[in-house]
């Protein structure tokens, strides 16, 4: 087999996964599917010095690198400072509690009269970026711990510690939500 | 020794998701089955999730898969494929910025005091021109309307973050007019109305950077631009951006701009 078609034997099905991530990273459709074009260019540039069978976070990864590259720019170029920023810089450091400030503020107010689904994706949407990703990489690709963290280069203690705050934040949002709307 | 929901709560993620120790494991299940409210939290973690999986998956499309192996298909032949292929016309307002201070590094000396011609299907200017000729529609294109820039520039204060220069020039033939408030792209700008005879010269202001009409023109440069019949100067002074669009003609509008 070709190194073309070995490459795209592996890589072709985990579209959907790069997509995913990328999408959840940058939030962004459009500029999503430019990061997993320039991601699927690197891997395949760098596929002689991939080894081993796992494929999907070797791949992963390099979409996640390119995403959190992305989010830098722009905040560069838009010159605004939010703590979607504050965090892609300090990937690997476990944030305190002060940065667990969404970066949305907006979300419960436009989590109104939706349906439950609804409510849990704006709340998604809502957290910073290393909590929506590492939700993502569990609930949605159903990694394992060890494996998400090879994708995000942190120790498999910080990804258990980070998953358990991402959800107890999401569980507040979404309850919260939930009470308000009761209230009505 | 019994463990509390506190010392639970860390571990009961790692728990349903099967990453526990087999110490950790007996110990946090003990727990669960005789504690309603744990139970309680993992039910509506378990929805939570159930919800994410099912909704949050973004599928790729044929369009993105042709696109990657076109990509590759360059990179193989050799033919630098760093970005993705045209896709959605407006560059980045960091790219037309570098676009522009190139520009008008190339152009430095030439032409007329240097100012640089831009693209009118620059996006800032398309922008800036569409929310003229927006204005132009209204019945009456000023908030507040006075000949004196005492009473027109405060009247900015706290309405933008900039304090545009505004000045009355009625003696040089532009009349200052008043201002208003203006939406390019999605930020709010200050506009503040001159005229001339009869053609009206509005003037878009905001911090530098801050919107896509400020990546117009770097610091200290002038940029020009012309469409449909309006013409266009935009320059950056002490951190803010000036676009002024007119249907005026270019040397006066110059005439006027060099009065400001």
């Amino acid at each position: 087999m070709s190194r073309r078609s070995s490459f795209e034997a592996q890589a072709v099905p985990h579209m959907a996964a790069a997509l995913t991530l990328a999408f959840w990273l940058v939030r962004s459709r459009a500029d999503a599917e430019d990061i997993v074009q320039d991601s699927y260019v690197r891997a395949y540039r760098a596929f002689d010095t991939f080894r081993g069978d796992n494929f999907k976070p070797w791949l992963l990864a390099i979409v996640r690198n390119q995403s959190l590259t992305w989010l830098s720019q722009r905040k560069r170029a838009s010159n605004v400072i939010s703590f979607d920023e504050a965090f892609a810089a300090q990937a690997g450091e476990e944030p305190g509690e002060a940065r667990l400030l969404s970066d949305a503020p907006s979300a419960e107010d436009v989590l109104i009269g939706e349906g439950e689904r609804m409510r849990v994706m704006a709340a998604l949407n809502a957290l910073p970026p290393l909590y929506r990703e590492v939700l993502v990489l569990r609930e949605i690709e159903d990694l394992s711990y060890q494996v998400i963290a090879s994708v995000t280069g942190v120790p498999i203690g910080t990804v258990m510690s980070r998953l358990a705050r991402a959800r107890a934040r999401l569980r507040e949002i979404v309850l919260a939500q939930e009470k308000k709307e009761a209230c009505r | 020794m019994p463990l509390t929901c506190e010392t639970v709560a860390p571990l009961l993620g790692a728990y349903c998701d099967n990453e526990l120790s087999a110490s950790e494991l007996r110990a946090v299940e003990e727990h669960v089955q005789s504690c309603g409210f744990c139970t309680a939290l993992i039910a509506k973690d378990r929805r939570i999730a159930g919800h994410i999986a099912a909704g949050g998956v973004i599928s790729g499309s044929a369009g993105l898969a042709r696109r990657i192996s076109t990509a590759i298909d360059q990179e193989e032949t050799g033919i630098p494929a760093r970005s993705a292929p045209p896709r959605r016309q407006p560059l980045s307002g960091w790219a037309q910025a570098a676009a522009i201070v190139l520009a008008s590094l190339l152009s430095a000396g030439a032409g007329w005091y240097g100012a640089t011609r831009v693209d009118p299907s620059d996006q800032a200017a398309r922008e800036v021109l569409q929310a003229h000729v927006r204005s132009l529609l209204q019945d009456n294109p000023i908030q507040v309307a006075s000949s004196d820039s005492h009473t027109v520039k405060p009247w900015f204060a706290g309405r933008v973050d900039v304090a545009p220069d505004v000045k009355d020039l009625s003696a040089e033939g532009f009349p200052l007019i008043g201002g208003r408030l203006d939406t390019i792209g999605d930020k709010r700008v200050a506009v503040v109305v001159y005229k001339r005879q009869l053609h009206w010269v509005n003037v878009y202001v905001s911090r530098a950077g801050a919107v896509s009409l400020a990546s117009g023109a770097p610091e200290g440069a002038k940029v020009e631009a012309s469409q449909s019949g309006y013409n266009m100067i935009c320059w950056t002074r002490a951190g803010v951006t000036y676009w002024a669009v007119s249907d005026l003609n270019l040397p006066e509008l110059r005439q006027w701009q060099a009065l400001m």
